[in-house]
């Protein structure tokens, strides 16, 4: 089912799409009102691709990232992640998946104010079992990785807007994810504070070899991707890649 | 999530709303004071009442007279005795048999001639004495002579005092069979001219103690003394007598006086035992036993119907007692349960935020019952501390009330099972108060809590 291993995952992945969406519809229903969000999605990422996902308020890219990352179970349609149908999944495995398989990055960092910057990257090792010593370890090297090193014992109020994002980032990484699932990450952000984030989330894919699925309205994110997607009355198209080429790192078809 | 880790999660969380975490753990914490006091004092009163109506000795316990029993009294609690009938040691011997029975304890008793010291007047040489008399200090007149007066003296084996109608008001009990120190009673005190708040003054004085025997059929007395001292006060209803020791001197002083029946004393006693003490192993089982003492010769007296219909009464007082203590907790238990819901609603996105990381339902649910039950567990070690002190001040109060009225104070002590109920108490209703909120925090759907 689940590839939880990273070993094996990584070897699996080499073999298979890291996401494949086929048919993913998706509705809710608001003051009896229905919201068909998504419609026949498809969609396949392969491992160590950057996606990056445009649309406007309401579009769906929130409900898309949130069935990718299996906050939401889908409807119809099949959403598969890392090997695991995400439809298939009780609520334990799913909180698993979560765990081990994707790294989410929200704009409001989502970090917990009661703990410091290091705690909030221990909290996801401490979450997957992992022993005190061993995730202070990892997360101190985590925060240094992401140049905040000397601001671990900082409260999120005390840091500035892109600190906070870079521990969410560090955060989100701390179990070796395969996804990267990150919703606006420089939307409260700054010129300067934006691109550290946007260099950083680059370099996720560079150097470990995450795959990425970002929702920006930031060109400069943007321009990193080597796919672009479009989300456009619940249907997700493809905007061409950056270099007006063809879409690198794509295998797949979208729909 | 480990326990240990969700611990320091619930820490944590407390921590950051410390005002809403003290004024929380402080409604726990009175309404454990007061559950503690109120039960400690509850039992403490039904301990007290009993103890008042078993004169001291065990509620289960019986006593036998030296009397055959009265047909027409059967059943009573309090029957008026038949004929007198010498109690052996045979007799004794075989209701220690009767099943249900977890001791006897003879009473003997002997009668005796007692001297009790003078009073000499202030600052004689008897005062400057290591042993001061009665009334030394302060008083300035003649010495005063106490009559003398015949009187018996009472043998029990007081290391079973627990199972006697005895209960020490002041000083100690005697030494183990010491046949020279005595306790006396409050009778005596009176007798020698003191009041019930003088016990001190005796203690420590000495008392001349006569056996009698006739020695020839006629007038020819022989006394044999003894010189005891008094080493403590006591209340008893073991025998009929100012003075009560261990049974070795009474042995002593009834086998002078018992002698002289060769010489023909027709009064002398014709056994040491003029009572026992049956100690049945429940109060459901002294029917029974008093049944089989009867068959066996003996009339018995046990307040057996008195004390089931008084602690009938006496549980219905420590039942509103312990509930008025509940509904408090009770009421703490609302506040806790109405400071997580709000904690939930505020950390809404925080716990979207943990299940989107990863942790599952019985992590957050985990979390929140842990934080409710450090504040049930602080708040009840903390209330529990205070009941106990209130207990304490109140037993002292208490205490002083009656000792200043002349009656004896009551053991002021708690047992180890009302402290250590209300904090398991205390932290069980918090426990239990966090459930709703901790499973609506567990049931959150993670999207909507994470976009809140």
């Amino acid at each position: 089912m689940l590839a939880h291993d990273p070993v094996r995952r990584q070897q699996a992945t080499m073999n298979e799409a890291a996401v494949e969406v086929n048919g993913l519809s998706h509705r809710y229903v608001r003051r009896e009102r229905v919201l068909s969000v998504l419609q026949d999605v498809n969609l396949v990422m392969e491992s160590g691709s950057y996606v990056s996902l445009v649309g406007s308020s309401g579009s769906g890219k929130s409900t898309l990232l949130s069935l990718l990352g299996g906050l939401e179970k889908p409807q119809s349609g099949k959403v598969v992640v890392a090997g695991a149908n995400l439809g298939s999944l009780n609520g334990d495995e799913l909180a698993h998946f979560r765990r081990t398989v994707v790294g989410f990055v929200f704009q409001h960092f989502g970090l917990l104010e009661a703990l410091t910057a290091l705690e909030n990257v221990e909290l996801a090792l401490m979450l997957n079992g992992i022993g005190r010593s061993v995730r202070t370890r990892r997360a101190t090297l985590l925060l240094g990785d992401v140049g905040l090193g000397d601001r671990m014992s900082h409260r999120p109020h005390e840091l500035s807007g892109g600190e906070r994002q870079r521990v969410a980032i560090a955060r989100a990484i701390a179990n070796q994810p395969l996804l990267i699932l990150a919703d606006e990450p420089t939307g409260n952000l700054d010129g300067e504070a934006a691109h550290s984030v946007a260099e950083l989330l680059s370099s996720l894919r560079r150097e470990r070899g995450c795959t990425l699925l970002v929702v920006t309205h930031n060109p400069a994110i943007a321009a990193l991707a080597d796919m672009h997607f479009a989300l456009v009355d619940g249907h997700l198209t493809p905007v061409g890649s950056t270099d007006g080429g063809e879409l690198g790192g794509m295998s797949g078809a979208m729909a | 999530m480990r326990w240990r880790d969700a611990i320091e999660m619930a820490r944590r969380e407390l921590l950051r709303r410390p005002g809403r975490a003290i004024l929380t753990m402080v409604a726990v914490a009175l309404a454990a004071s007061l559950l503690t006091a109120l039960v400690a004092i509850a039992s403490t009163g039904r301990d007290r009442v009993l103890d008042q109506i078993t004169h001291g000795g065990a509620l289960a316990s019986i006593s036998v007279e030296a009397a055959a029993p009265n047909q027409s009294q059967e059943g009573l609690d309090n029957p008026t005795p038949g004929p007198p009938l010498a109690l052996t040691a045979s007799a004794l011997r075989a209701m220690r048999k009767i099943p249900g029975v977890t001791a006897v304890i003879p009473i003997l008793q002997a009668q005796v001639i007692v001297i009790p010291p003078a009073r000499p007047p202030a600052g004689s040489l008897l005062c400057a004495a290591a042993r001061p008399l009665p009334h030394c200090e302060g008083s300035k007149g003649n010495s005063s002579v106490v009559p003398i007066y015949g009187d018996n003296i009472v043998g029990a084996d007081l290391s079973h005092v627990g199972s006697l109608p005895v209960s020490l008001l002041a000083g100690n009990y005697p030494s183990v069979n010491s046949t020279t120190e005595v306790d006396v009673t409050p009778n005596y005190l009176t007798r020698v001219g003191l009041g019930d708040g003088a016990a001190h003054e005796v203690i420590g004085t000495d008392v001349e103690l006569g056996a009698f025997k006739v020695l020839t059929r006629g007038f020819r007395v022989a006394l044999r003394w003894s010189t005891v001292e008094i080493v403590g006060v006591v209340d008893q209803q073991a025998g009929s007598g100012d003075f009560l020791t261990y049974p070795s001197l009474v042995i002593s002083e009834f086998r002078w006086t018992a002698a002289g029946r060769a010489n023909g004393d027709s009064n002398a006693p014709q056994s040491r035992y003029t009572g026992a003490l049956v100690e049945a192993d429940q109060l459901s089982h002294v029917s029974a036993v008093r049944q089989q003492i009867a068959t066996i010769g003996y009339s018995s007296s046990a307040p057996e119907d008195v004390i089931v219909s008084v602690e009938k009464y006496l549980h219905v007082i420590e039942f509103i007692l312990t509930a008025i203590g509940v509904v408090a907790l009770a009421i703490a238990a609302l506040g806790i349960a109405n400071a997580l819901l709000a904690a939930v609603r505020e950390r809404r996105r925080e716990i979207g935020v943990m299940k989107a990381i990863g942790a599952r339902d019985r992590d957050v649910m985990r979390t929140f019952l842990v934080e409710a039950g450090c504040l049930g567990l602080v708040g009840g070690l903390v209330g529990t501390a205070l009941g106990i002190v209130i207990f304490f001040g109140i037993g002292d109060f208490a205490n002083r009330y009656l000792t200043s009225q002349g009656l004896r104070g009551v053991p002021i002590s708690i047992a180890w099972d009302i402290p250590s109920g209300a904090v398991i108490g205390a932290t069980v209703v918090s426990v239990l108060a966090g459930v709703i909120p901790a499973r609506r925090a567990s049931r959150l759907g993670t999207r909507e809590a994470v976009e809140a």
